[in-house]
């Protein structure tokens, strides 16, 4: 609006110099007017500077809290189907290129369309005749435009994956600095990295070069339309003899630089679009997974006994099936022991009582429930896991022990710790329980990390708590120690444990052997013996090593 | 804070878009070319117009007056608009020229600057990765090196066209009239001052803007590693509080680099309308006091010209957010590329001396003139070492490991174990004694050869998005198919290797989460297997190993450790029984040493340790 006010003051100022107008308080009234609405353009343009700024950021920070919910609220299988690398730009690169894109094009985007239908109203008053070049050109325009965008939607999408590529070589190198250090491979890391970037920079190159046509594409339809306009006013001036013709074109062509220039800025933001394209479409992708885990169930978890009838599972997009009619029964508040070479489903199973992967087929109840008839946050609250690989995370030792939840009495953390037998190395610390941890908990060595992971778990007071491999990097003794104060403190709790080492679950109440993911035999340590089966071998072989060793 | 900005910024702005303008330094020759396209292509433009609207219309009119008849007034016609049409294909050419040459050399100078990053990356001391995250660090990759895309791409040619538009203006305002054209200066001073205050503050919240959106990667990397835990332990409320504030932080800072890029633009276009309502009135006075030489028509055209004098500034103003969301990410990136690196003047490096593959040595240290031949025979000598100053970790460890033999360490946790072992690599420097690799101080080594000399295996073993086979030979990269699998089966890796889907060529993401420790560490045992370095470290190198396995390799280690010289770390007495000296840390300090048997007897710190009344960790 203001754009057009201050067109036609100029041009009244201009006429009035035109007409030498010498009336110099009229000369002052119009000047101080043209002062005055250059300060309100002013203040609209810094309005609309600061409702731009605000509105694209905004658009960008909703997006990424979105995004951010939506992995939250993803399945254990739905986070399998994404590499982490390409999660981390998906929220943080991808969604400053739309928030930029916004910016960027918000204010051409209202305003060309405005400026583009004036100068074609005035253009189609002014001459019909000429008027037919606009009518040829601009179509044929808008359909180049929207073929480039087309076509450069997939060229971008291939740069998103090529940046996913770089972040993932980055991160590995960073992952494994030490270690690359200490092999002297830097220069092979360098080498990987080439390939790499080279494959960028040839995907970048041809994404970019391709949409700067753009630029050129446009200029030439311009200088088309003045040919044309040329073309046909001379034409049609020479045959008609029409003098006003003549005038016409003049004017024509003076609309045809301010038409294409708001065509051009047009034009911009589709290709800022396009580019931003690639970016909304990874975004969609993390928005268009969808847990396939239905939280339905209303009931409260109380008891902890658990039954598998006829369980089998199969992970999501994979066709062998890692556990097969799986059926035991554990009565609540007892020890279990799963055992089984790698990769004979042990994980798998107790992943499935948690609900964080959902089984294939079969059932299986907690408490005489389906678990399907409990809300997922009753579970996962119930039901606390120290997974295998133990992962801290930046903080002190108590964030990671408070992990979860932050109400928890100071005396809990220090009984936990205790239990988990992690006290006496958190109080050998410079800070004992505001000791820092570095990111992944790399300044702790492989036991000390399984034993806060435990605490953490058992600070979650479950009534069920599974331990996977959760003792293989402890020594024999703090091992003992540990299982005696959980058999002492947590009487009530169903404790299962995964573990290749006998002597870590021979007391237990009941001993599942996997073997392939079946159940291979269930019993006690003292009735699997009786058999001739893969416990009996395992038994044998680890007890020949255990008293060679540490009781000579 | 108006003060600091005052001095911080305006030097780091300009050093920045100096350095970054340096990488353009070796396009020079390109870059002429490009300047003269960008002139012709505006040229081509303008002379465009001046044929187009003055000399065709004039040739119109004329030949309309003349009533010429229709042929021979057609003719002149056409070869204008020919000439016209050749200026015009020419501009196009020139525009797809310029632009195509401009995204190479954008391409080019990004994948440089990547280069670079990664290349000082792997130069820089170990201490700096401890105290940044690596979603910080990948976000110079990323997020900054993207910052100085647009910059290069769109506006650089831009800027060269609107500088060479505001000189020419503004010559031909002084030729009209030299009063007037004062106030057209004033007016132009007056817009660099309010681009030079707004930048100022601009390229501030830009540096925010990018310092926060490395948080942000550093935040969401840590927590997408540890989603599941996030999920298992009901975190996400914490997890997404603590995400929101950074994301909100961005926000803010992100709004305000924009914002204060995007006053620019009303500003300008108000100063130049003011400009133009004084210069008309002013004018207009000056005309009634006839002091305009060329009367009314000079004052239209210089009025003419005072509108076109905003326009290159408008343009101007479009990039200045791309120069400084450029200078910004460039600015971090430079920061990154001048962190201290690790220090490497040593003058012995590794040479091959023998091809004979049963030969004693086959390698060796020299620095020219002396040929020490690798035993791997290790030495500390009075070692002290501190990763923060009068914070003693180490304290006056000497010992020795001759070669062939296998030296342990045991000790509580803080004890000092893993340094020793960091020391020895290099990774820190040593405070005061020294370090020994067959007699030669390793500071004397060349970094590079004296890692080379070392297989070192920790308790993370750290595998790559590569098949199986690839990991493993890793660390020898011209291994056979032969080697690799001999190597696996001697680290008792072989069997679950060959379960896997696709065996040896299996291919491991994200770090190998689908395989468990123990199988990690059995491949990290194969990658030393491989390697047939005199000296081999082991930092709780089977930590993981289940019990069953251990077992399996405890031959294959023996074998492994023999024929050279073993420094072992393990909370497992069992894996050091066999050592030929075991030392006990406490504290920094040697408090034993011994064989086994010899500490047994002893009845000391060892001896608690291995009846458990004291614990390991």
């Amino acid at each position: 609006m203001n754009l057009l006010l201050k067109n036609g003051l100029n041009e009244t100022v201009i006429n009035n110099v035109y007409t030498y107008s010498l009336n110099l308080d009229y000369l002052f009234l119009i000047g101080g007017i043209m002062i005055l609405f250059a300060l309100l353009a002013l203040l609209l343009g810094l309005s609309t500077a600061y409702f731009t700024a605000n509105a694209g950021r905004y658009l960008g920070e909703e997006l990424r809290k979105a995004e951010y919910q939506k992995i939250l609220s993803y399945s254990f299988a739905n986070l399998d189907s994404f590499r982490i690398n390409s999660l981390i730009t998906r929220i943080t690169g991808d969604i400053q290129i739309i928030s930029d894109a916004f910016c960027q094009s918000l204010r051409p985007l209202l305003r060309s369309p405005v400026q583009l239908v004036f100068a074609l109203s005035f253009a189609i008053i002014m001459s019909k005749d000429l008027s037919i070049v606009f009518a040829i050109i601009l179509p044929l325009m808008t359909i180049l435009l929207f073929f480039m965008a087309i076509r450069a939607k997939p060229r971008f999408i291939k740069v998103q994956r090529a940046l996913d590529k770089i972040n993932l070589t980055t991160e590995e190198s960073l992952v494994a600095i030490r270690f690359i250090r200490a092999n002297a491979k830097e220069d092979y890391e360098n080498e990987k990295f080439e390939s790499v970037n080279s494959e960028n920079k040839k995907i970048a190159t041809k994404a970019t070069s391709f949409i700067a046509f753009n630029s050129a594409i446009m200029q030439g339809m311009t200088y088309t339309c003045i040919l044309g306009i040329l073309i046909v006013g001379t034409n049609i001036s020479l045959t008609n003899h029409d003098a006003n013709m003549i005038i016409n074109m003049g004017s024509f062509l003076s609309y045809v630089s301010q038409l294409l220039a708001s065509l051009n800025m047009i034009s911009n933001v589709f290709m800022t679009f396009s580019r931003s394209e690639a970016s909304k479409e990874r975004i969609k992708e993390v928005f268009e997974q969808t847990s396939e885990i239905e939280d339905r169930g209303k009931e409260e978890l109380s008891d902890s006994s658990i039954v598998f009838k006829n369980v089998s599972f199969i992970y999501p997009n994979h066709s062998e099936k890692v556990l097969d009619d799986i059926s035991f029964i554990i009565s609540s508040g007892s020890f279990i022991g799963i055992i089984g070479e790698t990769g004979s489903g042990k994980t798998s199973l107790v992943n499935l009582i948690s609900r964080y992967y959902e089984k294939t087929e079969g059932d299986i109840f907690i408490g005489n429930k389906k678990i399907e008839e409990y809300s997922l946050n009753s579970l996962h609250s119930n039901i606390a896991t120290a997974f295998q690989i133990p992962q801290l995370f930046k903080g002190t030792i108590l964030d990671n022990l408070k992990y979860g939840n932050e109400n928890i009495d100071e005396k809990d953390v220090i009984l936990a710790s205790k239990i988990a037998e992690c006290y006496p190395f958190i109080m050998d610390m410079k800070d004992n329980f505001n000791s820092l941890v570095s990111s992944r908990g790399t300044s702790l060595s492989g036991g000390q990390k399984q034993r806060v992971a435990l605490a953490r778990a058992l600070l979650k007071k479950p009534k069920i708590l599974i331990l996977d491999d959760s003792f293989s990097a402890l020594d024999r003794i703090t091992e003992r120690k540990i299982k005696d104060n959980l058999k002492k403190y947590l009487s009530d709790t169903t404790i299962i444990v995964i573990s290749q080492k006998i002597s870590t679950i021979e007391d237990a109440d009941m001993i599942i052997v996997l073997d392939k993911g079946k159940v291979s035999s269930i019993g006690t340590s003292k009735e699997l013996l009786e058999q001739d089966g893969i416990y009996k071998s395992i038994y044998t072989l680890q007890r020949k090593e255990d008293y060679g060793s540490i009781t000579k | 804070m108006a003060v600091s900005l005052n001095r911080a910024h305006p030097q780091d702005l300009k050093k920045t878009i100096f350095r970054l303008f340096s990488y353009l330094k070796c396009y020079l020759p390109i870059l002429i070319i490009v300047f003269f396209l960008v002139i012709y292509s505006s040229l081509a433009n303008i002379v465009g117009t001046y044929i187009s609207g003055t000399v065709i219309i004039n040739q119109l009119s004329d030949s309309l007056a003349n009533n010429l008849p229709f042929d021979v007034a057609i003719k002149e016609i056409a070869t204008s608009c020919l000439v016209l049409l050749v200026i015009y294909i020419l501009g196009v050419a020139s525009n797809i020229l310029y632009t195509q040459i401009m995204v190479r050399i954008c391409q080019d100078v990004l994948y440089r600057l990547r280069k670079d990053l990664l290349l000082r990356m792997h130069k820089l001391k170990i201490s700096y990765f401890d105290k940044h995250t690596n979603g910080e660090i990948m976000s110079y990759y990323t997020n900054d090196v993207d910052s100085i895309m647009t910059m290069i791409n769109d506006s650089l040619g831009n800027i060269i066209l609107s500088l060479c538009n505001i000189i020419g203006t503004i010559t031909c305002l002084f030729l009209i009239n030299v009063y007037l054209s004062l106030i057209v200066i004033f007016f132009i001073a007056l817009m660099f001052l309010c681009m030079y205050f707004s930048s100022k503050r601009a390229h501030k919240y830009f540096k925010k803007q990018q310092d926060t959106l490395a948080k942000i990667n550093s935040a969401a990397e840590e927590d997408l590693v540890g989603m599941k835990t996030i999920k298992a332990y009901q975190h996400e409320k914490i997890s997404f509080t603590n995400f929101q504030n950074l994301n909100d932080n961005w926000r803010k800072d992100a709004a305000k680099a924009f914002f204060f890029t995007q006053i620019n633009t009303p500003f300008f276009v108000s100063l130049s309308y003011l400009n133009f309502s004084i210069s008309a009135i002013v004018g207009c006075v000056f005309l009634s006091l006839n002091m305009i030489a060329s009367g009314i028509g000079g004052l239209t055209s210089y009025l003419v010209f005072v509108r076109t004098a905003a326009q290159p500034f408008n343009l101007f103003t479009q990039h200045i957010n791309n120069i400084l969301s450029a200078s910004a990410g460039a600015e971090r990136i430079f920061n990154f590329l001048d962190e201290e690196i690790e220090e490497d003047n040593g003058k012995y490096s590794l040479i091959k001396i023998s091809d004979d593959k049963n030969s004693e040595s086959r390698y060796a240290f020299t620095d020219g003139e002396k040929i020490i031949p690798l035993r791997g025979k290790i030495a500390f000598e009075h070692v002290y070492f501190s990763y923060v100053p009068n914070k003693p970790i180490l304290k006056d460890i000497s010992f020795i490991a001759p070669e062939h033999t296998k030296v342990a360490f045991v000790g509580s946790t803080g004890a000092g174990k893993t340094t020793i072992i960091s020391l020895l690599a290099r990774f820190y420097k040593v405070d005061q004694g020294r370090i020994t690799y067959d007699g030669i101080d390793i500071q004397d080594i060349k970094l590079n050869s004296l890692r080379r000399s070392l297989s070192l295996v920790t308790q993370d073993t750290h595998l790559f998005t590569a098949s199986i086979k690839d990991n493993i030979s890793y660390v020898r990269r011209h291994s056979s198919e032969e080697e690799i699998i001999e190597a696996s089966k001697k680290a008792r890796a072989d069997y679950f290797i060959r379960r896997m889907t696709d065996k040896y060529e299996t291919i491991i993401y994200d770090d190998g989460n689908n395989l468990s420790q123990g199988e990690r560490q059995l491949l990290g045992l194969a990658r030393a297997t491989l390697l047939k370095t005199p000296l081999i470290i082991l930092d709780e190198a089977t930590s993981n190993i289940d019990t069953l396995s251990e077992k399996l390799i405890h031959n294959a280690l023996k074998d492994l450790l023999s024929e050279r010289t073993s420094i072992v770390i393990a909370h497992r007495l069992s894996t050091i029984k066999d050592a030929d000296m075991i030392y006990v840390l406490s504290d920094g300090k040697i408090i034993e040493s011994g064989n086994e048997k010899m500490l047994l007897e002893k009845k000391g710190a060892y001896y608690d340790l291995y009846t458990g009344n004291k614990e390991l960790a």
